[in-house]
């Protein structure tokens, strides 16, 4: 189909129904999906909601399946453009109109979008993302897991590049998973550090003293390549996250401007800082909080807080985009390239190669996408899944 | 008996957990330190406390810097699953390491309240379950008493007359009659052509309360939110399910003043109450010509944290004439400061019409007796589509 190639914008692609059959019918790693959503139970499974979007923005919600093969055939059947993951419910969806029909387990999961970040980069705007602004998704990535895993104790954390512009995070633990409303809310809440709630002096939460360790292995860097402090709306931007009186700030913006870089504009908001330890200003943690502001993982609460709230699935395809949604590795984070994942289009391009590849596979080993440009992806999930299952 | 009354409608059984847990967490204050100790020891809690010798360096930094406490000051540190002191860890006021909070015992009390709190939803939802058969028997003699109760709470609607707000009239009323709330939506609007999803879905709902008609507020969202690619291809679906048109077909209710003073609108977003969450609102009150005489009445009213009072002198500063019957005027949500604004101008309010006599005034007053203590009732249209918040949040626990 010629279709498949048509391009819109600059990164919009429009995907195909035939494009998504192929990736559904032939790479999609339907047996770990499966396992993980009924945690290896089809019962269930069948209690686990399902969104489909189909053409034309035509969404779909509760919808439930018993079985692999069930689900393999909608999927063939409808191609959906976009797959959400709601919560495991007490009964089927089919009974959703039931009094009691409630939540009953839900991964923990947070979204993050890089089009919440505007402010703070200059390279792209709205849902375009670089590697030059990639470092914000780094931090969020560091601070999210650092978190969960020191302060809340959980193991089991899967990151998705969410296949266009952020990411989003899945705690599969099932403590996580059996969090009310009201815990999910505290946790949400406590990893919401605002600019606002940094005060003037007073000691910093270990939270927020971890988040801008994290911070600063960019900070530098990013400034610079970002040119925050370049203009003089970029110096107003920094300066209106100080709490000290306006002619002061207006004094420090004046020195500011006798400079050209970012570099060296920043340094004077140090040297301040530096006079503020020793008690000349009132505000002795504007450092921190610019780099809160900046830099903090800016959550879209509502997602994290909601019991029922539905995300994109791993593996899904953005069909915008044509790009996969991949797990990736926390650690790898710095050296992820969201422009190099693989896409419905790269995958059918490189098929042929594969074919070869897996002619000589056995068993489970024989499907496609435990090979070629899914392997890594597939990898880290599964290998999650099996930490899941050995507990 | 007030249990039977509200354990089936979730707004006032929030009401009703909020009033039973103010009390408790008061006569608990109230209790001497020696009371508390024996009142631990019979609930049998098991807590794990924490050797003083454990609390040294690097832990004793981190609950310096956690808490609200100091470990100089602090009497004994309990170790609890951060899940049983949601609101210490909602605040983030306690260190939590491997999933335990370290609590002082000055703030065991967030723990002990947690338990009443979830312990009164569960009684609720036991009620609410048993309600209909053990109501039966009771349709003359308990039934219309009940009925009553929850009358008194929460019989507020503020919809306006279809068709009194238009995609035509919004540009002038914006300046004469809309409330703070939503000309602070409608400016960041105007900048930004785009907003968070929170403020669209407040813009649209109050829309439609304020009796905007639908094509009205699809024309709106298409010509105005045009940050976006594809706004109608984006947000049809949404407006109509605000109104009712898509999905469940009961539509979204007008957000009132408790939601708008509890929202917490991060960068960005414009959805939460000016009063409280408007961090330059002298500069704002001043942008929409409010006198200067008034807006230091009104930013003090807003700092001491009576934001709906704060919303009532802006009623007053900027309406004009009879000023001893602006006085009366008691805004009590979104769609209401609309309405009587707009009765005001047309001279229709009934506050002008009615005859100057004690008794219609003290009518009006006492038809409007404000309530600034408790956050007020929401309305009808808003129990509806109000989302799960903090307190109603306990009834996924255990029920």
């Amino acid at each position: 189909m010629v279709s498949s190639n048509l391009v819109f914008a600059s990164d919009e692609i429009a995907v195909s129904e035939e494009v998504l059959s192929s990736y559904y019918k032939e790479y999609f790693p339907l047996d770990p999906f499966i396992e993980w959503l009924g945690y290896r139970n089809d019962e269930t499974l069948s209690r686990r909601e399902f969104s489909f979007t189909l053409k034309d923005d035509v969404y779909t919600r509760f919808r439930s399946f018993t079985s692999k093969e069930e689900l393999h055939q909608a999927f063939i059947k409808t191609k959906p453009e976009k797959i959400d993951i709601g919560a495991i419910y007490n009964y089927s969806c089919k009974h959703r109109l039931s009094p009691d029909f409630k939540e009953e387990q839900r991964e923990l999961v947070f979204d993050i979008d890089i089009s919440d970040y505007d402010d703070v980069r200059t390279c792209c705007q709205e849902a375009r993302i670089c590697q030059k602004c990639w470092p914000l998704m780094s931090i969020c990535v560091k601070v999210l897991e650092e978190t969960l895993k020191t302060a809340f104790g959980f193991e089991q954390i899967l990151f998705v590049f969410s296949g266009r512009r952020g990411i989003h995070c899945w705690v599969f633990d099932e403590e996580a998973r059996k969090l009310n409303g009201a815990e999910r809310f505290a946790l949400a809440h406590y990893c919401q550090v605002t600019a606002q709630q940094i005060g003037t002096s007073h000691r910093l939460h270990t939270h927020i003293q971890n988040a801008l360790k994290i911070t600063d292995l960019y900070w530098d860097e990013y400034l610079e390549t970002q040119d925050l402090l370049g203009t003089e709306e970029g110096i107003d931007s920094f300066l209106k996250y100080v709490k000290l009186d306006d002619s002061i700030k207006n004094e420090w913006k004046e020195q500011m401007l006798k400079y050209d870089t970012t570099m060296e504009r920043w340094s004077i908001f140090q040297q301040k800082r530096k006079e503020a330890q020793s008690k000349k200003y009132r505000d002795r943690l504007f450092i921190e909080r610019i780099k809160i502001a900046v830099t903090y993982p800016r959550i879209d609460i509502k997602v994290t807080e909601g019991f029922n709230h539905l995300l994109k699935a791993p593996f899904s395809v953005h069909p915008k985009t044509g790009k996969v949604c991949v797990p990736f590795n926390a650690d790898d984070v710095d050296s992820f390239d969201c422009d190099n994942v693989p896409t419905v289009f790269s995958l059918r391009k490189n098929d042929e190669e594969l074919v070869k590849v897996i002619e000589k596979q056995e068993g489970d080993m024989s499907k496609k996408y435990y090979h070629g440009e899914m392997k890594e992806s597939v990898k880290i999930f599964t290998d999650l899944l099996n930490q899941v299952f050995s507990e | 008996m007030l249990k039977l009354a509200f354990c089936k409608q979730p707004d006032l059984k929030q009401w009703f957990v909020r009033n039973e847990v103010n009390l408790f967490r008061y006569r608990f204050n109230k209790m001497s330190s020696k009371g508390k100790i024996r009142f631990f020891e019979l609930s049998k809690f098991n807590l794990e406390s924490i050797e003083k010798g454990e609390i040294t360096g690097e832990l004793e930094a981190n609950l310096n810097d956690c808490s609200n406490i100091t470990t100089a000051s602090a009497k004994t540190w309990y170790r609890i699953p951060w899940t049983q002191v949601g609101r210490l860890v909602t605040r983030r006021s306690i260190f939590i390491d491997e999933g335990k909070a370290y609590v002082p015992e000055e703030d065991l009390i967030e723990f002990v309240v947690g338990k009443f709190r979830s312990e009164c939803n569960r009684w609720l939802a036991g009620l609410a379950k048993k309600f209909d058969v053990m109501m039966e028997n009771e349709q003359e003699r308990l039934v219309p008493i009940l009925k009553s109760f929850g009358n008194t709470i929460a019989d507020a609607d503020f919809s306006s007359t279809e068709g009194r707000l238009t995609i035509n009239s919004i540009e002038t009323m914006r300046k004469t009659s809309l409330p703070p709330c939503i000309r602070q939506l409608l400016d960041a609007l105007q900048v930004d052509n785009k907003l968070k999803h929170d403020g669209r879905v407040h813009l649209w709902a109050f829309f439609k309360a304020a009796g905007m008609p639908l094509e009205d507020a699809l024309k709106f969202t298409f010509t105005r939110m045009t940050a976006y690619a594809n706004p109608e291809k984006e947000f049809k679906y949404n407006v109509r399910h605000v109104y009712g048109k898509e999905g469940g077909g009961k539509g979204v209710g007008a957000y009132g003043c408790s939601t708008k003073i509890k929202a917490l609108p991060v960068e960005g977003q414009y959805q939460g109450c000016p009063f409280k969450h408007q961090r330059n609102l002298k500069q704002q009150l001043r942008n929409w010509g409010v006198k200067e005489v008034d807006i230091d009445k009104i930013k003090k009213k807003a700092d001491d944290g009576h934001y709906q009072v704060a919303c009532n002198q802006f009623f007053k500063s900027t309406h004009k004439d009879k000023e001893e019957k602006l006085d009366l005027i008691t805004i009590l949500h979104p769609n209401n400061f609309f309405d009587q604004s707009f009765d005001w101008n047309t001279g229709e309010h009934k506050l002008l019409k009615a005859e100057d006599t004690a008794k219609s005034e003290a009518m009006e007053t006492s038809t409007y007796e404000p309530a600034w203590e408790t956050t007020l009732p929401m309305s009808q249209a808003e129990k509806e589509s109000q989302s799960q918040k903090e307190f109603e949040q306990d009834d996924f626990m255990e029920e």
